[in-house]
């Protein structure tokens, strides 16, 4: 009896002895998996870490050359729109890339301050955009197709290319362009007697339109004819976005200043001021206003 | 009454003094009305030598010549031909040479320049036609 008490107690102890050493071995089995579990855990998220800031580096990296270019365009154009001469700076202009028109504007031989309705407008002009639309719309029907912009203080100038004209401010056709050549165009008995007893004219003309929100007046100097061949050269070929986005107020009106030169045989040409046709004449007879 | 001599020889004469008294006649009206504005002497310094040295000659063989020693003899005839026609083709050259500068690129101050080109030429050959026609021998 004793004995069967004694195997029965070793086998309960043996049992016990066991199953604690399973418990044991499992609890470190746990916290070895855990521990595996972590460090693959922090491994990840280190990794993870890591690759944020590579990526964040490379985008910087992108974000910094990318401000490089566009400080280099940016220096080019201004460069490249630079005016390489320009008669005279126009403090306060709105827009530093435009070429400044000589300001207040040469004397003119003839101007005239143009209605919208001369101009032939019926919708409402919002913007400086709009009315140089307007202006070059009209220049191209009369086949100005070459022009220039100007900033002047509240607005732009536009300037037409130089043509020959006749005395009564026609277009001297053909031969509208050709500013050297003083032959007769067309045979006619009248004008080659007047040729032959008086000393032939020739007759150019640049119209100026102006808009601009300031009132101005002319100087005293006349511009020569090649400081108005020059603004041909030396203007842009259309107005910059910034002035055209200014709104084209009650204020602002669209002046036209008339520049007429006359050649003879014996003179260079020179500006005809005041003209013997008024502003209106020269625009009619341009076709420009109605 | 005129020898065949002196009548070729005012003939040559007239043509002389109508043709170059017209061309006179025309720059000075030009002067006037103001085709060369005040730049008159230019067009002058053209024309004064343009004429002037043959108008002279005649002049001055028509005042100064004797007689002929033949009277009813005419001079050559194709020296007289020769000059006659020179001097009208001269002469029409001249007036041209004024008339078509409405029609030309050139302005007159450059056509008369140029103009030197061809009629200087020309007026030798005349002169010396006339030279030799005025003063032949018979």
């Amino acid at each position: 009896m004793k004995n069967a008490l004694f195997i029965a107690l070793a086998t309960v102890f043996l049992l016990t002895a066991f199953s604690c050493q399973n418990t044991r071995l499992l609890q470190q089995e746990t916290l070895k998996h855990k521990a595996i579990q972590d460090s693959l855990i922090n491994y990840y998220v280190q990794q993870n870490e890591k690759d944020k800031q590579e990526q964040n580096a490379i985008v910087n990296q992108l974000i910094l050359e990318n401000r490089d270019l566009d400080q280099k365009l940016r220096k080019t154009q201004e460069q490249s729109t630079k005016p390489e001469n320009v008669n005279s700076a126009v403090k306060g202009s709105s827009s530093p890339s435009t070429p400044a028109f000589p300001w207040p504007p040469p004397m003119a031989s003839a101007s005239m301050k143009v209605k919208l309705t001369q101009l032939g407008v019926r919708t409402p002009v919002r913007t400086l955009g709009n009315i140089s639309s307007i202006l070059e719309d009209k220049l191209d029907k009369s086949q100005y197709v070459e022009k220039s912009y100007f900033s002047v203080p509240g607005g732009f100038a536009l300037a037409t290319r130089m043509e020959r004209i006749n005395k009564d401010g026609s277009f001297r056709q053909p031969g509208r362009w050709d500013l050297n050549n003083t032959k007769m165009q067309s045979f006619s008995l009248s004008e080659y007697v007047e040729r032959l007893f008086t000393a032939p004219k020739g007759y150019f003309r640049v119209v100026v339109f102006i808009v601009t929100d300031r009132s101005f007046a002319q100087t005293n100097k006349a511009a020569s004819r090649d400081e108005a061949l020059e603004w041909m050269r030396s203007g842009n070929d259309k107005l910059d976005p910034v002035n055209a986005r200014l709104p084209f107020t009650s204020n602002h009106q669209v002046t036209a200043l008339i520049y007429e030169f006359i050649k003879t045989d014996k003179d260079n040409p020179r500006l005809s001021a005041p003209s013997d046709l008024t502003g209106m004449d020269h625009l009619k007879k341009a076709k420009l206003i109605r | 009454m005129n020898t065949p001599d002196e009548n070729a020889r005012r003939k040559i004469a007239l043509v002389w003094y109508g043709g170059g008294g017209l061309l006179f006649l025309f720059v000075l009206m030009q002067t006037f009305f103001g085709r060369y504005g005040d730049q008159p002497e230019k067009a002058w310094t053209w024309l004064l030598p343009t004429i002037m040295p043959t108008l002279s000659l005649i002049t001055g063989v028509l005042i100064a010549k004797k007689p002929s020693e033949n009277p009813g003899q005419l001079p050559d005839p194709f020296l007289f031909r020769l000059a006659m026609i020179l001097s009208v083709f001269y002469l029409l050259v001249v007036f041209l040479t004024l008339l078509l500068q409405p029609l030309s690129d050139l302005s007159i101050y450059e056509l008369m320049t140029k103009s030197n080109l061809w009629l200087a030429p020309m007026q030798g050959l005349v002169t010396a036609s006339l030279g030799v026609f005025f003063t032949q021998k018979k």
